[in-house]
């Protein structure tokens, strides 16, 4: 599914990352731990292809091809996902309008046929559902006036509409409740299957707790230092980032 | 044009026969005193971000009564169902003998306008509006009257297909009656030869009364548009305006408003969408007069190409104007990077019980907005676009009638699709 070999990237002269391996295959539940400034964000933002970094040395490798060419729509059409850290306000676009428009720009690009409106509404009723949120949410413009538990369960639900081969999760627990949290949780785990891949960036072990992984890695200074199963979460809850710092 | 330029086309025009002579008298004061004044020049405040220099530099006739009237037959392609439509031919109105529904009283010619009558504008000293009563070649006043909620919208359609160069002076005088309701609509379309539209147009509202008022300017490139409005609001009255403005080299907008009695409302809007070297200009005056009077004014300006935009929003609450509920918001996107913006939002407030905000910004399209929207499949340009339909949504919500609504984001979508190409 996803392939990065020896990823160095720089922004403005000064390193970020300083050569990631990481393979995911499809079906796999992966999560990266680091603390603040080690990279994470910059390595989920070179994934979904956001401008203003550098990759000076190594491949992103998604569905056997390089993508480091591709424009954030091109590889969110061939199915890679981002839940934002902070998903962005946008005034004035209602909800309905730039889900519809993500939809069938995801459609038109698998040949399918566009959604009319009442087939868009019957199909996003049951996601919406998913993730707890009334429909009331679709009036409104994106994220405006949102909660942060709001804004993120808006995220998922973006994800459940299109449906993603990959999809990255960049602190989606942050600025949760322990309500919205399991409901955001479930939302992933449903989606979950033998196909569909997951990278899950975190800072802490909570969300951990309801979505399992099969490997986590841990970032430190761009590098991914350590690499184990779930009880490497639990030991790094217990200990701390530093025993691993050389 | 200079002033003997001026005064050529005036000799010309007051050598017609007219039906009132006492209009005649009225034209060479207002003409006389338009010598005094003289065109606006970048030293005058008010003028000093307007570039009149094509308006200076080119020449215009005044237009001709009888080489500009259309077949009845021909008039009948501009009607709306259900829309009372009266048009005007390079600036001469079509007479068609036109049955109104009840209530509505409408009237041609100059009469309403005559010295004794009181359908002047207030502002003598502005050099358009004196060039206005001083040439005014097609005047209307329409009157909708008491208790009446006017269902069908009024609409004044300016078609100007001159050949050659030509200045036209319209002058119209709505008024509202006590208790009563309507809907204006004012569209302007002109090609082929330079155009010179110098307008002038009273609102009169009276107690608890409403008019809502869209403007849509679409002229040609080749035209320079000076528009006046006034508006006088008695009790509890409300004017509503929408202007969307796409059109013309050079546009002005004057809007005043009076707020002379207590519980009246204003909303003074617009969309404004430049490109090439366009530019568009709005200066609102709201004056509070009265206590316990709201006024809004909200203008958006989406700028491509070496364009430029100006607005000036004045509110002035004057002292007996206690508990004024105001606010005035300007909105503006560079999506070039020669593109220029002047925005002066200014209050000016003699009250102490009053609440009253003001804001502006000017930006260019949010990068981290345009990343989030690609990264849900969307194209760039396809994330544009719906930027700016979320930008200009707000100006479009403010107009009640949904086909007009409906017609104008339509228009908005061409511009969108044909400034993308450009």
């Amino acid at each position: 599914m996803l392939n990065i070999t020896d990823l160095h990237c720089e922004i403005d002269n000064k390193a970020i990352l300083k050569g990631i391996n990481l393979q995911v295959r499809p079906g796999e539940i992966h999560a990266i731990m680091g603390k603040n400034g080690s990279g994470k964000s910059t390595l989920s933002n070179l994934i979904t292809g956001k401008e203003g970094y550098k990759v000076s040395k190594g491949d992103i490798i998604y569905k056997n091809e390089s993508i480091l060419d591709w424009s954030p729509d091109a590889r969110s059409l061939a199915g890679i996902f981002m839940s934002f850290q902070y998903p962005v306000v946008i005034p004035g676009v209602n909800n309905t309008y730039f889900l519809k428009a993500a939809l069938n720009a995801k459609r038109k690009s698998l040949g399918k046929k566009e959604l009319d409106a009442a087939k868009f509404l019957k199909l996003i009723k049951e996601k919406l559902e998913i993730v707890d949120m009334d429909t009331k949410y679709l009036q409104r413009a994106v994220n405006e006036g949102f909660s942060g538990g709001e804004k993120k369960k808006n995220e998922i639900l973006q994800m459940l509409t299109l449906e993603p081969s990959l999809s990255i999760l960049d602190e989606t627990d942050s600025g949760l409740d322990i309500d919205a949290l399991k409901t955001v949780a479930n939302g992933v785990n449903n989606f979950r299957d033998n196909k569909r891949s997951f990278v899950i960036i975190t800072h802490y072990q909570r969300l951990l707790k309801y979505i399992e992984p099969d490997f986590i890695h841990v970032l430190i200074d761009g590098q991914i230092v350590k690499s184990g199963q779930k009880d490497l979460a639990e030991e790094l809850e217990a200990k701390g980032y530093s025993w691993l710092q050389k | 044009m200079n002033l003997s330029d001026y005064q050529n086309q005036f000799d010309k025009l007051i050598s017609r026969k007219e039906k009132s002579t006492k209009f005649q008298n009225f034209r060479n004061s207002y003409f006389s005193e338009f010598l005094k004044v003289g065109l606006p020049t970048q030293k005058w405040e008010d003028w000093r971000f307007t570039n009149l220099s094509q308006l200076k530099k080119e020449k215009f006739d005044i237009s001709e009564v009888h080489s500009n009237s259309l077949k009845r037959v021909d008039l009948l392609k501009y009607d709306i169902e259900g829309v009372i439509t009266f048009v005007f031919v390079n600036g001469q109105y079509q007479e068609r003998n036109q049955v109104f529904p009840k209530g509505l009283k409408v009237s041609t010619g100059l009469k309403d306008f005559e010295p004794h009558r009181i359908n002047v504008p207030p502002k003598m000293s502005d050099p358009f509006e004196l060039l206005n009563t001083a040439f005014v070649d097609s005047a209307l006043s329409i009157t909708i009257k008491e208790n009446i909620d006017f269902k069908s919208p009024i609409r004044f359609l300016y078609l100007s297909e001159n050949k050659t160069n030509l200045m036209i002076s319209p002058k119209i005088y709505l008024k509202v009656s006590n208790s009563s309701s309507g809907t204006f609509i004012e569209e302007h379309f002109s090609r082929k030869g330079s155009l010179f539209h110098n307008q002038s147009t009273n609102v009169k509202l009276e107690k608890n009364s409403t008019l809502n008022h869209i403007r849509i300017q679409s002229n040609s490139l080749k035209t320079t548009t000076i528009n006046n409005i006034t508006i006088n609001q008695k009790k509890d009255s409300s004017y509503n305006f929408t202007q969307f403005s796409e059109g013309s080299g050079l546009s002005r907008s004057n809007i005043n408003s009076y707020l002379d009695e207590e519980g009246s409302q204003c909303y003074i809007n617009g969309l404004s969408l430049s490109k090439n070297s366009q530019q568009i200009d709005n200066n609102i005056i709201i004056t509070h007069n009265a206590p316990n009077c709201t006024s809004g004014q909200n203008f958006r300006s989406i700028l491509k190409g070496r364009s430029k935009g100006v607005f000036n929003g004045r509110t002035i609450v004057k002292q007996k104007a206690q508990k004024t509920n105001s606010s005035q918001s300007n909105k503006n996107l560079l999506i070039s990077k020669d593109a220029l913006m002047y925005s002066n939002p200014q209050l000016e407030i003699y009250a102490d019980d009053v609440k009253c905000s003001h804001g502006s910004t000017t930006g260019q399209l949010d990068e981290g907005v345009l990343f989030y929207l690609q990264s849900r499949g969307l194209n760039i340009s396809l994330s544009k676009t719906l930027l700016l339909k979320g930008f200009s949504a707000e100006i479009f919500d403010t107009i009640k009638d949904n086909l007009i609504k409906k017609s104008l984001e339509d228009k908005f979508e061409i511009w969108l699709i044909n400034s993308q190409s450009e």
